[in-house]
């Protein structure tokens, strides 16, 4: 089910903007195309739905614009250049690692890409932690290594946040002691929480005196970062060997359909992920693809301030409620709505919006919330606002029954 | 000779066929050493220049069919979406894959290529205990991950006379094992195992080694023309502990695409689902490949125009007197009695790539791609100059 030969054909642009609103399909669509909407998500922007049955998908963290234009001519440059889709992609694959190099102003050897940060995180889960080499991780944090980890039946040390939903770096370092990998989410999704650079300067020196233990540090979010106090890990991983960053093309670069993701870390440990890891695993469009937005850093800067203004109106429209959200440095924010995330994802759901899951501890009252278009986010406040409202008159009639 | 099914019924409780030399598990360093950094095959891939002919990667030289091309293209505004929230999505694939092979969508696993599952599968079913069995030479990605894993090998040399495995020695070899790697045509030999051989190996296997799991790797499946040929895909579908896996990599021109999938037992496939990549495949390539099962004509077509190109080349070989594996693959092995290093060095000046080392038989044979038929004609051409 494409979108109308009159859309695909007015140009990439006008497309573009009309599908970045594409989001799942609703119960109207659903009956529109004869399907099941709660099973395909599709192109339903194209149906000219009315605002309110248009969904919304704001449960992934993805970038609502996709990829930008310069991206979108790389990747059908690609295809116009005979059969490559038929090809291997060996030799693009490294050509992207020699732009993420040069973009970084770091040496290539450093540089290796993987099918999203997420193949790259299982790997290094894989060659560094073992069956008496725990890992140890936050939580809630990003979960594919500590669910990898469990896979494979590797031990998982899972240290909680503190009142802040603040990773304790401290008492990650105490924990760390025997461990085979550290995983330092900055900022941690799903708190949206950051660490600065002199606290993450500061447990990576403990790790590296006290332990002999990898260090991962998952950069995914980097780019929507706005607090000053914030600086990428990738020169320490240059300098140290037991320290790593994972960055991602799925979020501000808006290509998480294209799964690409790379680290930077020492040669050697490169070497030893490689031994392991699956390298065919990158297409040919995604690698070009992200090869041209890697060299488009205005695009993310663009990126950014999109993201800081709707970020913000929401995080205010939230405290305007007198209701908490943290200080997200992320593209979603993580916000106290005092219901049961499972309510309230339900709740959103019957109004076409689509939030995130539980994140245990803080699924009795907190929920992630993904950023998308401030346009869209002003529907989204509308409709939370209608659900935390009905909420709020269903409480009172139950306490007034109980009374 | 091939394995006949009066062959493999003759094997009485008390015969025992002889045991092949195995290879044990060696240092990982000397695996890397061997096979190279990257994943296993395909570490060191050029695309091809201008003007170069690439045979050297058994690619469908044409690319994929129109229709995912086209795909590919629409699937670029979805591109900021993860491929689960795209349409099609993963879902969409797995239900087209499920009505093609009429299974249910629990029977389906798909893969970064056939080769992620190749891999999972390596990782899920053998271990320090659980020994890997492939032939030799076959594809190498299951070696690879056992190795790593520190299960031994048990690497079975294929038959010298007609090139293929030896299925009754590696029955043989199973008992105990974790997984028995069958890789059917299979790779670099290009030959292949009728129906009636495949069922009587895995009765086999199943008597020395219930528990073992038999992986039929169909990669080259579409390429088949061989008459008595039979996809594993319905005893899989029938039995624990046995699964096929496919490739959009070959005879539907996408290798640049990365989709394979996996089918069988709703068991074994939801074991090797646990170590699926989170987003294994990609969007465009979900919807390069579920709009290519919509094109019904290609893969014949497809056949067809390699067939000739096959037929072709081997007719030149032969006319030169170099004995070539019958083939039911996009590639060919030739006995060229000399190494395969010296022959591909050779051709490379005159811009011809052909297959890399395939040790234990790199030191006499060579495999060559079949790419379109005016590339062949070229690369026979090179092919009469360098071996004169």
């Amino acid at each position: 089910m494409k979108a109308p030969k009159e859309i695909r054909e007015s140009g990439l642009h006008v497309s573009r903007r009309s599908f970045v609103k594409t989001v799942g399909i609703g119960t109207t669509a659903a009956a529109i195309m004869g399907w099941d909407g709660s099973r395909s998500w599709a192109r339903a922007a194209s149906l000219a739905l009315p605002e309110q049955e248009r969904p919304l998908l704001l449960h992934n963290n993805e970038n609502p614009l996709g990829p930008g234009d310069k991206v979108l001519s790389a990747m059908n440059d690609a295809l116009a250049g005979g059969p490559r889709a038929g090809r291997y992609p060996g030799a693009a694959i490294r050509g992207l690692g020699e732009a993420i190099a040069r973009m970084n102003g770091i040496p290539v050897e450093n540089v290796m890409v993987g099918n999203g940060s997420t193949q790259l995180l299982r790997t290094a889960t894989q060659v560094f932690t073992s069956p008496t080499r725990p890992l140890v991780t936050a939580a809630p944090s990003y979960e594919e290594a500590p669910g990898y980890a469990e896979l494979v039946g590797h031990p998982v040390v899972a240290l909680p946040l503190d009142s802040q939903m603040m990773i304790e770096l401290d008492a990650m370092a105490d924990a760390a002691q025997g461990a085979g990998m550290v995983f330092l989410n900055n900022p941690n999704n799903p708190t949206g929480t950051l660490h600065g650079a002199d606290a993450m300067g500061a447990v990576i020196d403990r790790l590296l005196t006290e332990t002999d233990a990898m260090i991962m540090v998952d950069e995914a979010y980097h780019d929507y970062v706005t607090d000053p106090s914030h600086r990428t890990q990738i020169p320490r991983a240059v300098q140290e060997e037991r320290v790593i960053v994972a960055r991602t093309f799925s979020k501000a670069h808006g290509m998480a359909g294209m799964r690409i993701g790379w680290i930077v870390a020492h040669p050697d440990v490169i070497e030893r992920m490689r031994e392991w890891h699956y390298g065919l695993s990158l297409n040919i469009p995604s690698l070009l693809g992200a090869t041209a937005s890697i060299e488009d850093p205005d695009r993310i800067e663009r990126e950014r301030e999109r993201n800081t203004e709707a970020r913000k109106f929401t995080i205010d429209w939230f405290k305007s409620q007198g209701l908490d959200a943290t200080d997200s440095q992320c593209n979603f924010i993580f916000a106290r709505t005092g219901m049961a995330a499972a309510d309230f994802r339900d709740a959103c759901e019957a109004h076409n919006i689509r939030v995130g899951r539980d994140f245990p501890p803080y699924e009795a009252e907190w929920a992630r919330i993904s950023i998308s278009t401030i346009e869209d986010m002003r529907r989204a406040v509308g409709v939370f606002g209608e659900v935390l409202a009905a909420t709020q008159v269903q409480q009172a009639r139950g306490g007034a029954e109980a009374a | 000779m091939s394995l006949s099914r009066r062959a493999l019924f003759g094997l009485g409780s008390g015969t025992r066929a002889h045991v092949p030399p195995m290879i044990t598990a060696r240092g990982r360093e000397a695996l890397v050493e061997e096979f190279g950094p990257l994943a296993g095959e395909f570490g060191v891939i050029e695309p091809p220049s201008q003007g170069q002919i690439r045979i050297s990667s058994n690619e469908n030289p044409l690319g994929p069919p129109a229709g995912a091309v086209a795909a590919i293209r629409e699937s670029f505004e979805e591109a900021g979406r993860y491929p689960t929230n795209a349409q099609p999505n993963m879902r969409d694939l797995v239900a087209a894959l499920a009505r093609k092979h009429d299974c249910a969508p629990e029977n389906i696993v798909l893969g970064a290529g056939s080769g992620e599952i190749l891999k999972n599968a390596a990782h899920a079913f053998t271990n320090e205990r659980r020994h890997l069995v492939t032939g030799t030479p076959s594809y190498l990605q299951p070696t690879r991950v056992a190795s790593y894993l520190g299960a031994a090998v048990e690497a079975v040399p294929i038959q010298r006379e007609d090139g293929r495995l030896n299925l009754l020695r590696m029955a043989d070899a199973a008992r105990g094992a974790g997984l028995v790697f069958c890789c059917n045509p299979n790779n670099p030999t290009s030959t292949v195992h009728t129906g009636s051989d495949i069922r009587s190996f895995v009765a086999l296997v199943r008597r020395i080694s219930p528990s073992t799991v038999i992986h039929f790797d169909e990669a080259y499946h579409e390429y088949v023309t061989h008459p008595d040929y039979e996809s594993a895909m319905v005893m899989a579908l029938e039995t624990p502990n046995i699964f096929v896996t496919r490739t959009f990599s070959k005879a539907f021109g996408m290798a640049g695409m990365r989709v394979g999938y996996g089918v069988g037992h709703v068991d074994t496939i939801a074991t090797l689902r646990r170590y699926s990549l989170t987003f294994n495949t990609n969007t465009p390539g979900v919807g390069a490949a579920y709009a290519a099962l919509q094109e019904q004509d290609f893969v014949p077509q497809e056949r067809a125009r390699n067939t000739e190109a096959k037929k072709y080349t081997v007719d030149v070989l032969a006319g030169l007197g170099y004995p070539v594996y019958e083939s039911d693959t996009n590639f060919i092995f030739v006995e060229l009695g000399r190494t395969a290093a010296d022959f591909r060095d050779a051709c490379r000046e005159h811009g011809v790539a052909v297959g890399r080392d395939f040790p234990p038989m790199e030191t006499t044979h060579a495999r060559i791609s079949i790419g379109t038929i005016d590339e062949m004609r070229t690369a026979c051409e090179v092919f009469k100059e360098v071996l004169s």
